[in-house]
């Protein structure tokens, strides 16, 4: 299998396990390290709907993370908790996600969702919880949850602190990575 | 005068649903002898303001209300980062004032924007602002940023679910809970097939006519 990480985190902490856990589990990651690159926000210019459908017309590194969304399995996102929910570095990548989705419409459930333009993949969201007011964690999960409803996506959201040990993140992050394979 | 309002547009565009909104509240709160100003969190972005310009403004207003599309089911990437740079270099500014938040989605469903406006939540808790509350709406996309006053019945009903909200956050009370009932437009999900294939079906035909392929895997070649 092969996941794609976004990594929007400032050191390589996470890296390591990550790429380490992957490669145990025999999968192929392309990792992104999102403070290194260039990514330009979406601008809501709706290109992507009726000039140039399911292409983002912005000329950046994103083009080659979707490319490889598009052909990969799954998607794995860490990022510090921003007010409950993903930093600005991560959403600048997750709000260009539109693209992978047909401008159709399909009931799930009683949600209203579009179809999945490349298949559905499976999503970690990975938050490291810093000194944050009561609730962050609650609705972070909340955002990987919608997240996936939206992608119609198998996921897990774990939730670290900085003082968790590195043995047990590895741990809950195989456990989650196996179980969104069930 | 009552109380200065700052409005915070999130979306990057300038004349749509959001902005419609926030010109919608000026208004109001003007017509309440409140003052209001909008600002664009793109403006600051794209670097064309600084956010020491914003000094002044933060320091002169007593309420912030934050105006914004849900992108991708939470807010957008500039929301996010503007609030980031707030929490630490305005603190100070911001502390004691109130906040309040509108989200808007293109889906009927109201529920969608619960993970925007708990963020917003989030954020006043942060800077330690005293959060009003907030609002949402669903089907922003359908407004197309046409004025509200345009809109006939479906206009009238937003403008007083804004009304009243207003009057009670100028008055330090938070948003009641009417202002979301009036904003809250119900379809029965049992419709929502037979609207699918409605939608579906004008979506194909649209792209037909433009001669594009909609559900082409670009990505992929």
């Amino acid at each position: 299998m092969k996941s794609v990480v976004l990594d929007a985190t400032e050191n390589n902490a996470y890296e390591k396990i990550l790429s380490e856990t992957l490669k145990l589990q025999g999968d192929e990651a392309v990792y992104y390290k999102l403070k290194d690159l260039k990514i330009i926000p979406c601008r809501a210019c709706g290109a992507c709907g009726d000039i140039t459908p399911g292409k983002c017309a912005l000329k950046d590194d994103m083009q080659e993370i979707l490319r490889n969304i598009a052909s990969g399995d799954g998607i794995i996102m860490v990022t510090p908790i921003s007010f409950g929910g993903y930093s600005a570095l991560l959403k600048k990548a997750v709000d260009r996600f539109m693209v992978l989705g047909l401008p159709f419409l399909s009931v799930k459930g009683k949600r209203l969702i579009h179809p999945m333009r490349y298949g559905i993949k499976t999503l970690i969201g990975i938050g490291i919880a810093g000194e944050c007011p009561m609730g962050q964690e609650e609705n972070f999960k909340l955002v990987v949850e919608r997240n996936a409803i939206n992608m119609q996506s198998p996921y897990r959201a774990i939730v670290f602190s900085d003082t968790d040990d590195n043995a047990s993140i590895r741990l809950q992050i195989e456990k989650a990575i196996r179980e969104v394979r069930v | 005068m009552k109380k200065q309002i700052l409005i915070l547009n999130g979306s990057p565009r300038k004349n749509k649903t959001t902005y419609s909104f926030a010109r919608t509240i000026k208004a109001l709160a003007e017509d309440m002898d409140s003052g209001a100003e909008i600002i664009h969190i793109i403006d600051y972005f794209d670097g064309k303001k600084s956010l020491g310009d914003l000094r002044d403004i933060l320091i002169s207003s007593e309420i912030v209300g934050l105006i914004s599309p849900l992108y991708v089911d939470s807010l957008p990437s500039y929301v996010i980062w503007f609030f980031e740079a707030l929490s630490k270099e305005m603190e100070s500014e911001l502390e004691g004032k109130d906040f309040f938040a509108i989200g808007q989605c293109a889906f009927p469903d109201v529920t969608m924007n619960e993970p925007l406006l708990e963020s917003c939540r989030l954020f006043a808790d942060t800077v330690k602002m005293h959060w009003l509350g907030g609002l949402s709406y669903g089907g922003g996309v359908m407004l197309d940023g046409a004025a509200l006053e345009s809109l006939g019945k479906k206009g009238e009903k937003i403008i007083l679910a804004f009304k009243m909200a207003l009057e009670n956050m100028v008055e330090g009370k938070k948003i009641p809970l009417r202002s979301q009932e009036l904003l809250t437009f119900k379809i029965p999900t049992i419709l929502y097939r037979p609207m699918t294939i409605v939608l579906n079906h004008t979506v194909k035909r649209d792209a037909k006519k433009k001669g594009i392929d909609i559900e082409g895997k670009v990505y992929l070649e």
